[in-house]
């Protein structure tokens, strides 16, 4: 199976790039032109206050822990698995710590993109269990603001504090929807 | 937001508690996150202290809501490029070069094609 660039999965893949990038980046900016009828929100949730809602024994459990990110991992998650040299060696991944301090307000974040798929010096099973774990907990609906997008919408976001996913439409309806992005300044985990 | 905070001028690096006022108001819509920012029209160029205030929102709200913003992709641009660096959409999208509807500045996260007609999943 390979990714194809009109499926809602691919879309939803595409709107998430920014976590697997060497530097992450910071504040994407989406404007909407055109909007389907229904569906097509989009969910954000707040990984600051997902961490602050963690026990202290989870919170000094991944305090030290640096995942791997690849886009390998999220599209390999939904089926995807054919590769091309070229595309390992454009998705190769790159280190993250789990937990980050967002600069703009001293608050701790969780760092958990789809693309992230390892840890570092952990099992693969194990690893993948802790994440999907705290993806979970961190997604709960008390963490969750979904937008219901209107035409002339500009919503824009940190992706430093947030994880977002869009929700499904009506495919033969169009959905234009553009988005800029702000240079990250946050520096990955150097790769040892 | 207290009155003994109340500071003429405004700085960069204040948190958004420090703003005596605010040139426009945010109200949150999200659960412990996410605003809501009235009474500003991004289309146009905006101060110094309005694009403080935004900084300081997202660092508080992490999320920003604008409505009604009747932007052309230049106007688009020009906002952001106002707020800091822009990335170049380059590497990011499935789409393959010859496919694509937007300039690079943009991440084209439309389901339509270069006849801005929606594609169905193949």
């Amino acid at each position: 199976m390979t990714a194809d660039v009109f499926s809602p999965l691919a879309t939803a893949c595409g709107i998430r790039t920014a976590h697997s990038r060497p530097c992450p980046r910071n504040i994407s900016l989406l404007h909407a032109r055109q909007i389907p009828s229904k569906g097509g929100n989009t969910e954000f949730a707040d990984m600051r206050a997902a961490y602050d809602a963690l026990d202290q024994d989870t919170k000094d459990l991944i305090e030290p822990l640096i995942c791997e990110h690849s886009q390998m991992f999220s599209r390999a998650r939904l089926g995807f698995s054919d590769f091309t040299p070229e595309e390992r060696e454009r998705f190769k991944p790159v280190r993250q710590r789990l937990v980050r301090v967002h600069p703009g307000s001293g608050r701790k974040s969780l760092y958990l993109p789809s693309h992230a798929g390892t840890i570092i010096g952990w099992p693969e099973p194990e690893a993948k269990a802790l994440l999907m774990d705290l993806t979970e907990a961190a997604t709960q609906r008390e963490f969750v603001y979904s937008h219901k997008w209107r035409v002339g919408d500009l919503v824009m976001w940190d992706n430093r504090a947030t994880m977002h996913r869009a929700r499904p439409f009506p495919h033969d309806e169009p959905r234009d929807v553009r988005r800029t992005t702000l240079m990250g300044e946050g520096q990955p985990y150097p790769n040892i | 937001m207290t009155a003994t905070v109340a500071k003429p001028t405004i700085v960069v690096s204040a948190t958004f508690e420090e703003y005596a006022v605010m040139p426009f108001p945010i109200h949150q819509v999200g659960p412990c996150f996410a605003g809501e920012v009235d009474g500003i029209d991004l289309t146009k160029p905006l101060s110094a202290a309005d694009i403080d205030a935004i900084h300081a929102g997202m660092d508080r709200y992490a999320v920003l809501i604008f409505h009604d913003q009747d932007f052309t992709d230049e106007q688009q641009l020009a906002f952001t490029q106002s707020l800091g660096s822009i990335e170049l959409a380059i590497g990011t999208s499935l789409r393959r070069p010859e496919e694509y509807r937007l300039p690079p500045t943009f991440a084209d996260v439309s389901n339509l094609d270069q006849a801005q007609q929606a594609v169905r999943p193949r």
